[in-house]
């Protein structure tokens, strides 16, 4: 069952509508995270979930309670919504110490004495952070500033955890390290949360299951694997990951054959090619980097391309290459030395071609 | 680890729709907020709207009909004695704003930008005549230059040149340059010290040597601060009211707001009159104003508000020392002597000009703390109000600042533009203007010393509302909102977490309403009635009388007031005084 439920919620900004029905369940104890590029409603749907923002339209509920619904006015104040939130920029009061600042919600809630102390040491405990009470927010890291922030958030014990791009502030070994922190800690608690952030890498470590906004709306839904391995929209395959996309010839194209045709004439054996006549408006072919396996000597099923640059990330090669007029982006393992010029051969497995409709506007 | 999650919620949000359902609206603080507003606006305006209608009726102060009249006005522009008051404001106006503000300009510029010794205590020392104010200062010349007895003129006379008289023209604007030289002293320094050096560094990389870079970069930017403290001073001049009342009056040289206070005074007192002179005086006030804002409008502040960085000092070489005196010596002049004469003074019985320290005696102190009942009233009604005004003043516009900040509230653009209107009414013009008010105010608040707080609080807050709006705006939203997120109501998080992060702006303001209720005499002098007398009234009267050490007793019982307030908040809550205005 889901415990936060957010019902075709709108939200505007005068003329410019920020979240327009939006909807999203998180099942109890799962993590669901919105995604998407800056601008595209992810922190404003948070917000209106916070209750920091009124929405205009939809409803929001917790566990069974409204917490907002426009249309019969109901708006229960951010204070009274048993929500727990950890901000971008940590939000810790810098007037008090570690202790005074996890203490506030407990003495509000009614704790006594001894229950905050111990409840405060336990969630300290929780995010790694055990001993620190009398410390100040200045005399602590970023990384520490940020386990004091989650453990503010969940010395309250609330129904669900608002995260507002809680890692952007860190430096990028802390933030990797962190994510899969976090990612464990909600694991283990059995956490139900809302996460927000533009940073897919970090969404799939985080998520059971992301929604990947795109200009107020949700562009795609699903677990981090559903929407890597089947991007409903060419935004989502494009913002998810690199994606080469390369335009359909629709009449071209063989679904009887199995077979898809770009727009230069290029045949592709594809997974999707029985799906193309159900397919809506403009489509196009999407292949990820990594899927493409390019060699240097011919074989059946290949196509020619010619190299255009190449160049060592690491532990990977990223080679960019032009096939039958279309530009191609290849990943593969390893370290591998391509000649700007040479002819190499590519091969791609059906299973790893996809059809994509565009996305409107 | 043990788990969170499994032992039940903590706060069991229990279902409760009709709670849900009026929590939205029903907050009390929309209630506060609203309130405050409303009566912020209402005290401000309501003041100006029967200054207008004493203006422009003939019947008198206290009554009521519907005889709009030009007469008032008519009557102002044909008397050449009326006009002469209003050219004399004017004169003295301007002399003021050329001689302070360039010397403002100048002190400014040595102690921020050169390397001139001991900046940051000459930094200190100058705003000890911004805290003394105009009126303390010219009563503490009058004695230093007292006929014939003032240690200046017998200076002057030993010297063999002529004595100073300090009851003429040239005294009222030597005067007023010297007090009014801090206003322009304040906006250029802020100005310089957030300079953004790179843009000079990149005049200096353009190949222009230092006198260019600062006719072609430094005084462009700055302009705007200039301006500002420009206006500022010819408007504070054109309100003046104690040092012309102190050194004009005497000699029948009267001025615009010396003038209306005549007009109440003398029999029979023409009230009417009196505010269509205050309504000339407002327009005066109105007009560089508004060129001001026309000026400065469009104009990008981004320069001016960079992040500072370090600035290499000007090396002023062989001349460091000589104008390390010509600061030293406006603080000497502006506050050390006139301190130490206005204590010397108050322990003398007879002010005759000899110096004798057999004579010395606190009967004046006793006079004024335990034997007269007027000012044992005043003392203690001084204090009440000092304190309480600025509290009251500071509590205002903490909730206004947060309703224009943090709010949504209809009203909030509104409310920004009306509480920082008095800044541009000078104080004589509220004062009478407040007589036209509350004589109709069916509450028993007229002759008593609410009139006073309330006249206080109106004329001065946007001094308050500056300095705890600075304070806000640099607070960031989330860390209320983070107070929020854990159950706190809008009480708590300003108790918890936004009143404590915005004190040094609240103390700051604070302090700057203390210190200037402790001298107000402007406001006071139309507003005050027996039994609710304050010091700065008491002081006047006694001048009147020509009873010296008995004033400077009471002057010295403001000096104090102020030294010690200033002295607490700056050392004891490390509140950097020197900026704060």
């Amino acid at each position: 069952m889901a415990v936060l439920k957010v019902d075709k919620l709108v939200k505007k900004y005068g003329d410019f509508t920020a979240a327009e029905n939006v909807s999203i369940d998180v099942p109890s104890g799962t993590v669901c995270t919105l995604l998407g590029p800056s601008g595209c409603g992810k922190t404003t749907t948070l917000r209106c979930v916070a209750g920091l923002e009124q929405p205009d339209a939809g409803t929001i509920e917790l566990d069974g309670r409204t917490l907002s619904a426009a249309q019969s006015g109901i708006f229960v104040p951010p204070e009274s919504r048993g929500l727990g939130m950890v901000f971008q920029s940590y939000a810790l009061w810098p007037h008090k110490t570690v202790f005074e600042n996890l203490a506030l919600g407990l003495r509000i809630a009614g704790k006594s004495r001894g229950e905050i102390a111990d409840k405060i040491a336990e969630v300290l405990d929780v995010v790694g952070m055990e001993g620190s009470q009398k410390r100040h927010p200045a005399q602590l890291s970023g990384g520490q500033q940020q386990r004091v922030a989650v453990a503010r958030a969940l010395a309250l014990e609330p129904k669900c955890l608002l995260f507002d791009e809680p890692l952007s502030n860190l430096d990028v070994l802390l933030r990797d390290r962190m994510r899969f922190e976090i990612r464990e800690m909600l694991t283990s608690q059995a956490i139900t949360a809302l996460y927000v952030t533009h940073d897919q890498t970090e969404a799939m470590v985080i998520s059971d299951m992301i929604c990947v906004m795109n200009r107020g709306r949700i562009a795609g839904k699903g677990s981090p694997a559903e929407l890597y391995d089947r991007p409903p929209t060419t935004f989502v395959a494009a913002f998810f990951g690199r994606t080469n996309l390369l335009p359909l010839d629709r009449a071209a194209s063989r679904p009887e054959a199995g077979v898809v045709v770009t727009a230069s004439g290029l045949a592709l054996r594809s997974r999707d090619a029985g799906r193309l006549e159900a397919l809506n408006g403009e489509a196009s072919i999407a292949v990820r980097p990594e899927a493409i396996r390019i060699t240097r000597d011919g074989q059946a099923g290949q196509f020619e391309a010619r190299v255009q640059a190449c160049a060592h990330l690491g532990p990977n090669t990223d080679i960019e290459v032009e096939a039958a007029g279309h530009h191609l982006s290849i990943l593969i393992a390893g370290r591998r030395a391509y000649q700007p010029g040479e002819r190499v051969h590519l091969s791609i497995d059906a299973d790893d071609v996809m059809l994509i409709t565009k996305d409107e506007a | 680890m043990s788990s969170v999650a499994d032992r039940g919620p903590a706060r069991r949000a229990r279902p409760n729709l009709l709670a849900d359902r009026l929590s939205g609206w029903a907050s009390p603080e929309r209630w506060l907020f609203s309130t405050v507003a409303f009566l912020v606006c209402l005290t401000i305006i309501a003041p100006l709207v029967m200054l207008l209608y004493g203006g422009f009726t003939a019947s008198p102060l206290g009554t009521f009909a519907a005889d709009f009249t030009f007469g008032n006005l008519v009557d102002f522009f044909r008397s050449q004695r009326y006009l002469t008051a209003l050219w004399n404001t004017m004169k003295i106006s301007v002399a003021t704003t050329a001689i302070g503000g360039s010397f403002g300009l100048l002190l400014a510029w040595l102690v921020v930008r050169t390397d001139v010794p001991m900046a940051s205590g000459l930094r200190f020392g100058l705003m000890a005549p911004f805290f003394l104010s105009p009126v303390i200062g010219a009563l503490a010349w009058i004695t230093l230059t007292g006929r014939g007895v003032g240690p200046v003129n017998v200076l002057l006379d030993a010297l063999g040149l002529p004595p100073v008289n300090l009851q003429s023209v040239g005294g009222i604007i030597f005067i007023m340059s010297l007090y009014y030289a801090p206003y322009m002293f304040i906006f250029a320094s802020a100005a310089m010290e957030n300079m953004d050096s790179s843009l000079e560094e990149a005049g200096a990389m353009s190949g222009l040597n230092r006198r260019q870079v600062m006719v072609s970069i430094t005084l462009p930017l700055m302009a705007p601060a200039i301006l500002s403290g420009l206006v500022l001073t010819f408007v504070s001049a054109m309100g003046q009211f104690g040092v012309p009342a102190l050194l004009g009056t005497p000699i029948n040289y009267l001025v615009m707001t010396t003038y209306i206070y005549d007009l109440t005074q003398t029999f029979p007192s023409r009230f009417n009159l009196a505010a269509a002179f205050a309504i000339v005086l407002l327009v005066a006030c109105a007009v560089p104003i508004w060129a001001q804002r026309r000026v400065l409008r469009g104009r990008s502040y981004t320069t001016i508000a960079g992040k500072g960085g370090k600035q290499r000092p000007v090396p002023l070489g062989a001349w460091r020392w000589f104008f390390w005196s010509v600061v030293a010596g406006y603080i000497l002049l502006t506050a050390i002597l006139p301190v130490a004469m206005l204590a010397y003074v108050s322990l003398i019985p007879l002010y005759t000009g000899v110096f004798d320290v057999t004579l010395l005696t606190l009967k004046n102190y006793i006079n004024v703390l335990t034997v007269n009942q007027a000012a044992q009233r005043a003392v203690v009604n001084t204090l009440i109000l000092a304190v309480g005004g600025a509290a009251l003043g500071v509590a205002t516009s903490f909730v206004c600042s947060y309703i224009t900040l943090r709010t949504q509230a209809w009203y909030r653009g509104s409310l920004d533009y009306i509480i920082m209107l008095p800044a541009a009414v000078p104080s004589v013009v509220y004062g009478i203007a407040m007589l036209w008010t509350y004589v109709f105010v069916p509450l028993p608040i007229y002759g008593t010393l609410w009139l006073l707080l309330i006249g206080y609080v109106v004329g001065f807050i946007p001094f308050a509302y500056r300095a705890v709006h600075s304070a806000l705006s640099q607070i960031d939203k989330s860390l209320e909102e983070a107070a929020t997120m854990v159950g706190a109501g809008w009480f708590r998080r300003m108790f918890e977490i936004t009143a404590p992060l915005v004190r040094s702006g609240m103390l700051a303001g604070w302090m700057l309403l203390f210190v200037i209720f402790v001298r107000e005499l402007a406001v006071s002098i139309f507003l005050y009635s027996p039994g609710a007398e304050v010091l700065p009234v008491l002081v006047y009267n006694k001048y009147e009388e020509g009873q010296y050490p008995e004033l400077a007793a009471m002057a010295m019982v403001q000096v104090a007031f102020i030294a010690a307030v200033v002295l607490i908040v700056a050392r004891v809550f490390r509140v950097d005084v020197t900026r704060t205005s």
